[in-house]
């Protein structure tokens, strides 16, 4: 199907212009935000800064992890994210790797309801007061707990790896239950690392949904004990009064080392990008879904 | 497989002596789902009681339809449904397109390298959150400093304050998320587009149609079930406009276009404790959700044998 006519020839051209300029749509913003944070505060503050840094420099990142509270909220996202996607891969997986065993001989009695619980929780919740109510009732206000369990369960999640397990030969389960094994053994030893694919792909997607929640964060945690997210909300929502004093009063230039906050925000999701990029595809059944 | 699990509930279900196992393996998530989903839903009869955290579920008074009577009468909350509603229409429509004419023209795209490039960036903003993303979009959008006001400068415009100002609020919100959507949106259209038969574009050019008669004979037509999925499922999200990109990107100032249901509950719950009115007003919009939801999952497995489980 190569392009013949001058009419598709010049359209070739003129799409291509367009997807590079498209390109470009989506990358210009997180650039001037860059250029912003390495450039020096007189050379922000006249506006001279685009796309270039100007006097480059990296104060705006020093001033950003001076901040007191900047480098424990980092630990705790951090921290919030790895324990998050160990219990929730963990919690997950599991219940998929029963359910995909369905309601006969092979599976537990009550499958049909299990299904059924799980979907009403996948598309109901009892809304944002009861769940707040409860959350802190049962003593887990300002915990870290407080930001991995209430979402532990993704039932999308679980369901993308039920159907990757299903598909997985029976011969292999029933070879190694004639051998003596297991559910235990037979989930741990063989399902998950024959799953390696999905699993990578859901906690991939786990990683990126931990690391940049933050509602969670500023309701059930207390103070300065909140994790980066949730400290960069604060951060940037700083009031604006009205149009005209809007600039002066609340910006005294610390433009550029807002920037360099929202940037070290970004960094991880920036850095798990391009391993993210290869696994999206499979995702994309779930994600078109999921929003 | 149906004839044979007839039979096999006849018989009565032998199972392997160690299933019992499996309810171990299950009870986790189970666990974990009652807790955090179903204990919530208890919760909703604050909606039809006038709560006070002191006096608990069990002690407060009981106000039958009141909250939902005023939630009708209250201008504030009848203007946030209106809000929604129309953010929403605006993003399904804006977003659907952008989306489709993105997926149609990159999937024109012969040289490979421009293409993956191309996608590597449009994919990216998916993938940032909406404080990140505020946090740029309140630097770029600034009315004074901002670069898209510096832009507008030198082509000699006036300065526009994209946030401040009720219209451009609502114009700016559908764009960033166009901005943020278009190119992950893409995927599943893209993925549709793989699948076409490229017998029937040879054939199709043997009878000397172009590119723009091969698109809309061929390419549009076999994409059709796709695009109804999508439509459906988003249609099924109507009243789930996005509480974190409204969040991140709004002030007191733009509350009259600007303020959504679910902005309107955390900000009545949660920050002015009328824990009763929001829950009531939060649990109208769920209501009117599960029906759309319900709906939508049923269309869509009518048109394109959509399933989930």
């Amino acid at each position: 199907m190569q392009p013949t006519t001058t009419a598709e020839r010049s359209f070739q051209i003129f799409n291509q212009i367009l997807m590079v300029f498209l390109a470009l749509v989506c990358l210009v913003p997180l650039l001037h935000v860059l250029a912003l944070s390495l450039s020096s505060s007189a050379s922000v503050m006249s506006n001279q800064v685009t796309f270039w840094p100007i006097g480059l420099n990296f104060n705006s990142y020093e001033k950003a992890l001076e901040n007191p509270t900047f480098l424990p909220a980092l630990g705790l996202s951090a921290k919030r994210t790895i324990l998050s996607l160990a219990v929730s891969l963990l919690v997950n997986c599991l219940a998929a790797y029963v359910l995909s065993k369905g309601g006969g001989r092979d599976g537990i009695a009550g499958y049909k309801g299990f299904v059924g619980f799980f979907i009403v929780a996948m598309l109901f919740n009892g809304g944002m007061i009861p769940t707040y109510l409860l959350v802190t009732k049962i003593g887990l206000y300002n915990s870290i707990w407080a930001l991995i369990l209430p979402s532990a369960v993704n039932v999308f999640y679980l369901i993308l790896i039920m159907n990757f397990f299903k598909a997985l030969p029976k011969e292999l389960e029933e070879a190694a239950f004639m051998d003596g094994a297991n559910h235990w053994q037979v989930f741990a030893r063989m399902f998950l690392p024959l799953s390696l694919p999905v699993l990578a792909t859901v906690g991939l997607f786990m990683v990126v949904n931990d690391w940049n929640e933050w509602f969670m964060g500023s309701i059930y945690m207390k103070g300065d004990n909140v994790p980066l997210s949730t400290l960069l909300k604060s951060i940037i929502s700083v009031p604006i009064v009205d149009a005209s004093n809007a600039s002066e009063v609340a910006k005294l230039n610390n433009r550029s080392i807002r920037a360099a906050q929202v940037l070290i925000g970004a960094l991880p999701i920036l850095l798990i990008y391009p391993v993210l990029q290869r696994f999206f595809t499979q995702g994309i059944v779930i994600g078109a879904v999921k929003e | 497989m149906n004839t044979a699990t007839t039979i096999k509930k006849k018989e009565k279900i032998v199972r392997r002596k160690d299933n019992w196992q499996l309810y171990l393996m299950l009870s986790p998530a189970v666990v974990l789902a009652f807790i955090f989903v179903y204990i919530p839903f208890g919760g909703i009869v604050m909606a039809f009681q006038d709560y006070k955290p002191y006096l608990g579920i069990s002690g407060s008074k009981w106000v039958g339809w009141e909250q939902f009577k005023f939630m009708f009468e209250y201008p504030d909350s009848v203007q946030v449904f209106w809000n929604t509603l129309r953010i929403s229409l605006l993003k399904l429509f804006f977003g659907t397109v952008s989306t489709l004419t993105f997926a149609l023209l990159i999937n024109e795209v012969r040289k490979k390298f421009l293409r993956s490039a191309v996608q590597t960036f449009v994919f990216l903003p998916h993938f940032l959150s909406w404080v990140v993303l505020g946090g740029i979009f309140l630097e770029i959008l600034d009315p004074t400093n901002g670069l898209v006001n510096e832009a507008l400068k030198v082509i000699g415009f006036d300065p526009i304050f994209f946030l401040g100002d009720n219209n451009w609020f609502v114009i700016t919100v559908v764009a960033s998320d166009v901005w943020k959507e278009f190119g992950y949106g893409s995927i599943v259209f893209l993925a549709a587009l793989a699948g076409i038969n490229p017998a029937l574009y040879e054939a199709a050019q043997l009878d000397g149609a172009g590119r723009w008669k091969q698109t809309l004979h061929i390419t549009l037509p076999s994409i059709v079930p796709t695009i109804a999925v999508v439509l459906t499922l988003s249609i099924s999200q109507v009243l789930n406009v996005g509480f974190d990109q409204i969040f991140n990107l709004y002030n007191p100032l733009v509350y009259g276009k600007g303020d959504i249901i679910d902005t309107f509950v955390y900000r009545m719950g949660l920050v002015d404790g009328n824990y009763s009115f929001s829950t009531a007003v939060g649990l109208f919009k769920s209501v009117v959700s599960l029906f759309l939801i319900l709906g939508a999952y049923r269309i869509a497995y009518k048109v394109a044998g959509y399933k989930i489980f």
